[in-house]
């Protein structure tokens, strides 16, 4: 059971309380505010459950999927996407296929734990 | 003695010579008488005729030459032989010459005598038989000529009268019927008033009189009066007769009353004829005045109609042309309705953008507010802390309802909104529902009736119904009070089904229902409930239409609980099962 995660958005409170809900639960979360962030600690070799907002400056969450598939780092990793719109139907056609989940905010902190603890059991 | 072998005078003073004659003449079979002188001669004669006298002419007294001539004037008929000595023969030539027949000298034998008797009766006779002759001839052609006189006259249809100076001598039957009077009572009577008063005068009579003279006609007409007083009116000729004196008159009279009356009455007719011609003139030229005074009013109210004509062409230019400024102005209205129409969907377009928006906007803030309010609450001891963390939290999630059901109908505002339609089990479906809403239904101790036919099927969107429903029974739950009912039913009806959820709560005004399907209306403004966002019934109006259905509300009043109702399309549930399915 991997209990790596990794939440990238721009709202640093997002960010926060990501950390706040899952690091009491035990789970070791890496923190960053763009894609690009997100492919630097790809690089790095991060492996666990990644937690995508699409909304974001810059490089947007469907980007940096893009970028994560094409830099050959997908294995071992499960991507949720963090929404608080409707999907983009065509961006979901074309990448849906490389991610596991969809959440919406405003979440449940229940569910996420509930939802976090088991995509890690799955990466196990 | 035969009397008709004629009967002889002897008369002679000589006795002897009476006696002998008249015995020879006796003999002979002829009647005979004497006389012996002139005078005795003529007074035998007056007594009876005889055919034949012998009358010696010497004789004392009155001499038969004496008396010849008296003889012959007396008796005409009688042939007188004269009887005469030889030396008389000069008194007996004279006597011829005075009309005597013959004359014989005595003596004379029988036979003499019966000789000259009998040519002398025979002469005579001839005489006789030629006067007789004459007079029948005359009498014949009298006679014939009174017959056709006398037919005339009676034939004639006038009243003829012969007048012997004025006094009336004869007359025809016909004066009885004109007149009245008979013949007896006329003839004998002065003509005077056969032609009436007024013309009957002596005046008239010298008239009459003088205009006759000469054998003229007097002709006339004039009015008479009958024997019954009656007056008539009669046309009159009056000739005179020639050569009398006194004079006589012809008078023939024609009663023309009926030719008068005719010839009234022709006038009248005609008088009235004319009359009536005058009143028709008269009853014409009214008429015709009163055409004329028809055709003016015609003429003035064609006049009148021309000159309204004219205003109303006058009005009716005005109005095309108000018309065409009407037009410009509705055209450029038209322009500004389409631009403003355009900037209006536009605007909706840009709202809905723009409230979609702001709902994903106000997500994310909520997104640590809602999961870290939690974990402070837990962590939270003291009780007054506690109790305002659990009002944060609760505005919190008032906040997160709205923003959702904000979405939400923006969403079902888009015309792309994803609809997928199933067969759908209405009355499980509700019994769903209604399962979530088991805990307030407890708390509020509201009964609930689900008399939704189970074999009803209906054809929605799974998802959505569950919503409708979701949002109707938690807003007839609302505002049911403790101890309420919620009776819920639906109704097949061919290709529909009509659904009705139904309570015993505080009811609706008529103005209330006219807006409770519109977006943030809240049926009472004065409560601020943090259940209710005053959306739900515009999701709800806004998912019925897009299924092609149709919600509206009804309530007896405030009070007296309401009732929604929505019309769903139905299934084919019925349709397998009428064709020997099982159903679900």
């Amino acid at each position: 059971m991997r209990k790596e995660i990794m939440v990238v958005d721009d709202d640093p409170s997002i960010l926060f309380t990501v950390k706040e809900l899952l690091e009491p639960a035990g789970y070791k979360v890496v923190a960053v505010s763009s894609g690009k962030e997100c492919l630097t600690e790809m690089g790095k070799g991060f492996k666990g459950v990644i937690l995508m907002d699409i909304m974001m400056p810059g490089m947007d969450g469907w980007e940096t999927v893009q970028e994560i598939v094409d830099g050959g780092y997908l294995g071992g990793n499960i991507i949720a996407m963090f929404t608080a719109r409707d999907i983009d139907d065509h961006k979901m056609e074309s990448l849906g296929r490389y991610v596991t989940d969809y959440i919406t905010k405003p979440f449940d902190p229940e569910e996420l734990i509930v939802t976090i603890r088991e995509y890690s059991r799955h990466l196990a | 003695m035969d009397k008709d072998k004629g009967a002889i005078l002897v008369v002679d003073d000589e006795a002897p010579v009476r006696d002998i004659v008249s015995r020879m003449l006796r003999s002979k079979g002829y009647e005979c008488a004497i006389a012996s002188d002139g005078k005795e001669a003529l007074d035998v004669m007056a007594k009876r005729d005889f055919d034949v006298l012998l009358l010696d002419i010497k004789m004392p007294g009155l001499s038969g030459i004496e008396v010849l001539p008296q003889i012959i004037a007396g008796h005409p008929d009688s042939c007188v032989i004269m009887a005469t000595a030889v030396v008389d023969l000069q008194a007996a030539v004279e006597a011829m010459k005075l009309g005597a027949y013959d004359y014989l000298t005595k003596p004379f034998s029988l036979d003499t005598l019966t000789m000259r008797v009998e040519k002398a009766l025979e002469r005579k006779r001839l005489v006789k038989e030629n006067r007789d002759y004459r007079i029948r001839l005359a009498e014949q052609a009298l006679r014939e000529s009174e017959e056709q006189y006398s037919a005339l006259v009676e034939n004639i249809a006038d009243a003829v009268f012969r007048l012997a100076d004025k006094t009336i001598s004869w007359c025809n039957d016909r004066v009885e019927e004109i007149y009245g009077y008979t013949k007896n009572e006329l003839i004998g009577k002065d003509s005077s008033f056969l032609l009436s008063s007024d013309i009957g005068t002596p005046e008239f009579a010298k008239l009459v009189y003088n205009a006759t003279e000469g054998g003229h006609c007097f002709r006339g007409t004039t009015k008479t009066k009958r024997k019954d007083e009656t007056l008539i009116d009669v046309e009159f000729s009056v000739s005179r007769f020639p050569g009398k004196d006194p004079p006589e008159f012809i008078a023939v009279v024609r009663d023309i009353t009926d030719r008068r009356v005719a010839e009234d009455e022709l006038k009248k007719a005609r008088d009235g004829l004319e009359i009536r011609v005058k009143q028709r003139t008269a009853e014409l030229a009214q008429a015709n005045e009163e055409l004329r005074l028809e055709i003016e009013e015609r003429r003035r109210a064609e006049e009148a109609l021309r000159r309204n004509a004219e205003q109303l062409e006058m009005k009716n230019n005005e109005l095309t042309e108000t018309r065409r400024e009407l037009s410009a102005l509705n055209e450029g209205l038209e322009r500004k309705v389409r631009e403003r129409t355009a900037e209006v969907e536009r605007l909706l377009v840009q709202k809905d953008a723009f409230i979609s928006q702001l709902g994903h906007d106000l997500k994310t803030p909520l997104t640590p507010l809602m999961a870290l309010l939690p974990v402070l609450m837990k962590r939270e001891q003291d009780p007054k802390s506690r109790e305002l963390l659990s009002v944060i939290s609760q505005n919190v999630n008032y906040m997160k309802e709205l923003v959702i059901k904000t979405l939400e109908l923006a969403r079902l505002s888009r015309s792309d909104a994803a609809m997928t339609f199933d067969d759908i089990e209405l009355s499980r479906q509700v019994q769903n529902v209604l399962e979530e809403s088991k805990t307030i239904l407890e708390e509020k101790r509201i009964q609930v009736e689900n008399r939704i036919d189970e074999e009803i099927i209906v054809k929605a969107d799974s998802l959505r119904l569950r919503e409708v429903l979701n949002n109707i029974i938690s807003n007839a739950v609302k505002f049911t009070p403790q101890n309420g009912t919620l009776t819920i039913d639906a109704k097949h009806e061919t290709d529909f089904v009509t659904v009705s959820v139904r309570d015993t709560g505080i009811g609706m005004t008529a103005e209330q229902i006219s807006h409770i399907f519109d977006e943030f209306y809240k049926a009472d403004p004065s409560r601020h409930e943090l259940a209710s966002t005053g959306l739900g019934l515009s999701i709800c109006k806004r998912i019925v239409e897009k299924h092609g259905g149709k919600i509206w509300a009804s309530s007896q009043g405030l009070g007296k609980g309401s009732t929604l109702f929505f019309i769903l399309r139905s299934g084919n549930g019925r349709t397998e099962r009428d064709y020997g399915g099982k159903g679900r």
